[in-house]
């Protein structure tokens, strides 16, 4: 094969054609939740002393104590009510509701969401790899989520989890984990030995992934960009569900290829979903008043096809292709 | 740099860096994805941006970087979970993504597609330090002296690691007699 020759074939394959329209630029950066409760904070407390001022100078130089009188005490408090709402990033700046009892799918991004957003394996009890064989199999999974709790006097969100652990990845020099429980996770064994996996173990300098059985955020910062939070943890499936999992044949011809595709997904969904149903993401919600309150969050997935989630108008090549979609249900 | 020198930037160079991010992430979803981050990060210091200098090798520079980080990013995840799973796998476009589109196409298309394919797994298959110089200079349309001053590397490495490359890709493809 002459010089000539290989340059022409490494052009043919490596230079794709490519739509005026595919190069506009058409992302947002995330928009933050802490510069909205921020503004609402400062005008609260401008009203407040805006009502305090107005209070005085209309009753002269009388002592506070017996200005306020007993019901309006009770009418502040009532107006101070604590209330939370929980909602999931969806795209880089928009965010959806959760709504109690209701499985909601958010499509996250290309790069976070339906392609990276989900990472599961095969591997025997031990860690080690394996291939199919056995009766049950043990997989491990890694399901990103991104939760934001909003509302009324929140001071700090608390994670926990009934199984697994949660992963929390932050770029260098980046915190918001206010306080945790660390998971040590055994990964793998090798000639015997247990190893567990710890996170100064490989140089992922810019990159770190921390392990949590619990974590606690600030309610003002609970979102960073290049910060994401999954859970993470093994299950044991049945042969059959394995082999719905890994045992597709991908050289299927071609006629059938989209079919099969679409059917391998809905197959893979429900084995997903057959573990992520035992995940149970508890939240505990403090306020700055020192009370409490709970919500439990279940992950998922479902299918959708690119129409569903707006990724491709109707009648368009992509339109009916199925993509796995992470789902939240809130009890 | 100003709105309109942008605009006249991305239309002269955004499909090659387009085409460039597709390549290095595998994926039309993936690349796609990091070509917006590229151009929002280029966006963020557009005043700082000098519409004389090479600004193709430095937005392929910030491309590279975005797309390494992210790359340690999902190796975290990956030693959770550490293979590729088969949804990865078929979304990836691997597999799929071109021949996918030769369904109901004549044979002679599909055949075509499927050279392309094993052409680009191959150079998919290229150590990294070889892969990035083949797409930049195939990929991204890049001269020697712009990958020199987009990687930061000597000349003469540039031109020794894209001749190895070559090499590499050559016997490959005469040893599964593509041409033939």
């Amino acid at each position: 094969m002459t010089d000539e020759r290989l340059n022409q074939i490494l052009q043919q394959a490596l230079i794709p054609e490519i739509k005026d329209s595919e190069v506009l630029i058409k992302k947002k950066r995330k928009v933050r939740v802490m510069k909205r409760r921020t503004w609402k904070k400062t005008v609260a407390v401008a009203a407040a002393c805006a009502a305090l001022i107005t209070v005085v100078v209309c009753t002269g130089n009388q002592p506070f104590s017996s200005m306020i009188k007993k019901d309006k005490i009770d009418n502040l408090a009532g107006e101070m009510k604590n209330t939370f709402t929980f909602s999931v990033r969806a795209e880089a700046a928009g965010k959806k509701a959760l709504e109690k009892g209701k499985e909601i799918p958010v499509f996250i991004s290309a790069d976070d969401g339906a392609n990276q957003s989900s990472s599961w394996s095969s591997c025997e009890p031990d860690g080690t790899h394996t291939k199919p064989g056995g009766k049950t199999w043990e997989i491990s999974y890694c399901h990103q989520i991104s939760l934001i709790c909003e509302g009324d006097n929140i001071d700090t969100i608390t994670y926990s989890i009934n199984t697994g652990f949660f992963l929390v990845q932050q770029h260098g020099g980046t915190n918001i984990i206010l306080d945790g429980e660390k998971a040590d996770i055994i990964s793998e064994r090798e000639e015997g030995e247990e190893v567990v996996i710890k996170p100064s173990d490989e140089g992922y300098d810019d990159y770190l992934g921390e392990h949590y059985s619990s974590y606690t955020v600030s309610a003002d910062n609970q979102e960073e960009e290049m910060t994401t939070f999954s859970v993470a943890g093994r299950s044991m499936i049945s042969d059959s569900d394995y082999h719905l999992m890994f045992g597709h044949n991908t050289k299927e011809s071609i006629a059938d290829r989209q079919a099969h595709i679409n059917r391998t997904l809905r197959e893979m969904t429900s084995v997903k979903n057959k573990v992520l149903n035992n995940v149970i993401i508890t939240a505990k919600i403090s306020y700055k008043d020192g009370s409490t309150q709970e919500a439990k969050i279940q992950p998922g997935v479902v299918c959708k096809t690119y129409r569903e989630i707006g990724k491709a108008d109707a009648g368009t090549k992509d339109a009916d292709k199925l993509v796995s979609v992470p789902t939240y249900k809130l009890f | 740099v100003t709105a309109n020198e942008f605009d006249t930037f991305i239309s002269a160079y955004g499909k090659d860096i387009l085409r460039y991010c597709r390549m290095i992430t595998g994926s039309s979803l993936e690349g796609d994805d990091l070509y917006q981050d590229t151009m929002l990060t280029l966006l963020e210091q557009q005043e700082k941006l000098d519409f004389n200098q090479n600004i193709k090798s430095y937005a392929l520079s910030v491309s590279n970087f975005i797309w390494k980080n992210r790359k340690r990013k999902f190796a975290w995840r990956k030693r959770i979970a550490p293979s590729d799973s088969y949804e990865l796998h078929i979304q990836s476009g691997n597999v799929f993504s071109d021949t996918g589109e030769a369904v109901g196409n004549p044979e002679n298309s599909v055949l075509q597609n499927e050279q392309i394919q094993i052409v680009r797994d191959m150079v998919a298959a290229l150590p990294e330090k070889y892969r990035t110089i083949i797409y930049l200079y195939y990929s991204a349309n890049l001269t020697i002296r712009e990958i020199v001053s987009c990687l930061g590397l000597p000349e003469g490495t540039v031109k020794s690691r894209l001749r190895k490359a070559k090499k590499i890709l050559k016997q490959e493809l005469e040893v599964v007699k593509y041409d033939r």
